[in-house]
């Protein structure tokens, strides 16, 4: 199929779309978290991926490929955007009150068990988009974070130290949940 | 080790080598044993990375976005319409809409794709246009259609002019988009003759033009 879309030919193309379309909007849809934007990122990753298929030389599964091309998307229209979001230089200061709070000598009943799949992605659409964005690309999509360093042009310290500030928000987000239900 | 250590080196060792063991030394993870809120700390935080790893890409575009894509590509000339015999149907390019529901949209390797997208339009526009008819429209819809061989799109506008100037101007426009969808079938009939879609789709056009001569005599009193 891939073959047959480099050579043109539209009915191909058309099957990739749709056998990808839902990793591909859901990669731009978590990375967003709306939906609007996120269909427009997804029809712009397609174009790219289309006008570049010609290249697409195997070296790399086609999904890690389409995957890749889909995150640069939405991170390039993110800079564009310079949406605000958390500094990268951030530090874990318990004072910042948009960071994530520590809360470690505080007894709460584990998390497991208690949330499911829609509770945690509504967590995730509720972090800030700094946070959202490191979170998505290495827990949800599986990046390592030299990858993510190169991709977004910040240090392997910050990226980890983003993810853990992510977490730490996401369990406060969900404990907070847990405690109104 | 105490908590405030341990908490410093949490998001050095949280995801470790994989094996779910963390990666601190074992005077590190010792103190998991000893400490609960570190331990609860610890428990949840991998289960969140592990929850998130497992959430599915199953999120699916409101919109159809495929006709979109395939106007752009086909507008910078990456890609080309196929017919079922992997013949390019021509450079004819028609214009595209976003189908309003998934009953229209578009099926790979059907060769009279490019008319849907056009056809939806039609029948959208044609809902508009028929609920601004007195109950006429539902009549219609139900008489069998016919090829309008006998009028002329011209005889009917005239004859709809002469009662409001204001339907015949809605009129007009109905009738070059239906016009546009039968051009656009005949063109993929005539490229593809043993296509049975791109026949049923012809077929359709001109359904869809008998339906908006009877709506518009219907509503003039005839």
């Amino acid at each position: 199929m891939i073959a047959r879309a480099q050579q043109g030919d539209a009915a191909a193309f058309q099957m990739l779309y749709e056998a990808h379309k839902r990793r591909v909007y859901s990669i731009c849809l978590r990375m967003v978290n709306n939906t609007a934007e996120a269909e427009d990122l997804t029809q712009e990753a397609f174009l790219q991926l289309f006008r570049k298929i010609a290249t697409f030389r195997g070296e790399s599964a086609f999904t890690t490929w389409l995957h890749r091309m889909s995150v640069n998307v939405v991170l390039m229209k993110l800079r564009k955007k310079s949406l605000p979001e958390v500094s990268l230089d951030e530090t874990l200061d318990p004072q910042n009150e948009d960071g994530p709070k520590r809360d470690i000598g505080k007894r709460d009943d584990r998390l497991a068990g208690s949330i499911d799949r829609v509770t945690l992605e509504w967590a995730i659409a509720e972090l800030p988009a700094g946070y959202r964005k490191i979170f998505v690309l290495h827990d949800v999509d599986g990046y390592e974070h030299n990858e993510i360093a190169t991709m977004i042009g910040c240090s392997i310290g910050n990226s980890k130290s983003q993810l853990h500030k992510a977490r730490m928000k996401l369990r406060e987000l969900l404990q907070q949940k847990n405690s109104r239900m | 080790m105490n908590c405030q250590v341990f908490e410093e080196i949490l998001p050095e060792i949280i995801d470790g080598d994989g094996d779910g063991d963390g990666g601190g030394t074992p005077e590190q993870m010792a103190h998991l044993t000893t400490c609960t809120d570190c331990a609860t700390l610890w428990a949840d935080l991998r289960f969140i990375a592990d929850e998130a790893a497992a959430l599915p890409a199953d999120y699916e575009p409101v919109t159809d976005l495929w006709p979109g894509i395939a106007l752009q590509l086909q507008q910078e000339g990456v890609i080309r319409p196929q017919s079922a015999h992997g013949e390019a149907a021509g450079a004819t390019v028609i214009p595209f809409v976003r189908p309003a529901t998934a009953s229209t949209r578009v099926r790979p390797g059907f060769s009279a794709k490019w008319l849907m997208p056009l056809a939806a339009m039609l029948v959208l526009g044609l809902g508009t246009y028929m609920a601004v008819l007195s109950g006429t429209s539902k009549d219609a819809r139900v008489n069998t259609p016919v090829r309008p061989a006998a009028a002329s799109d011209e005889s009917v506008l005239s004859h709809v002019a002469a009662q409001s100037p204001e339907k015949a101007s809605r009129l007009r426009t109905h009738l070059q988009q239906v016009n546009a969808y039968i051009a656009a079938a005949k063109h993929t009939v005539d490229t593809n003759p043993n296509d049975a879609e791109a026949s049923e789709a012809l077929r359709d056009a001109y359904n869809q033009k008998a339906m908006v001569y009877e709506v518009a005599y219907a509503d003039s009193g005839q």
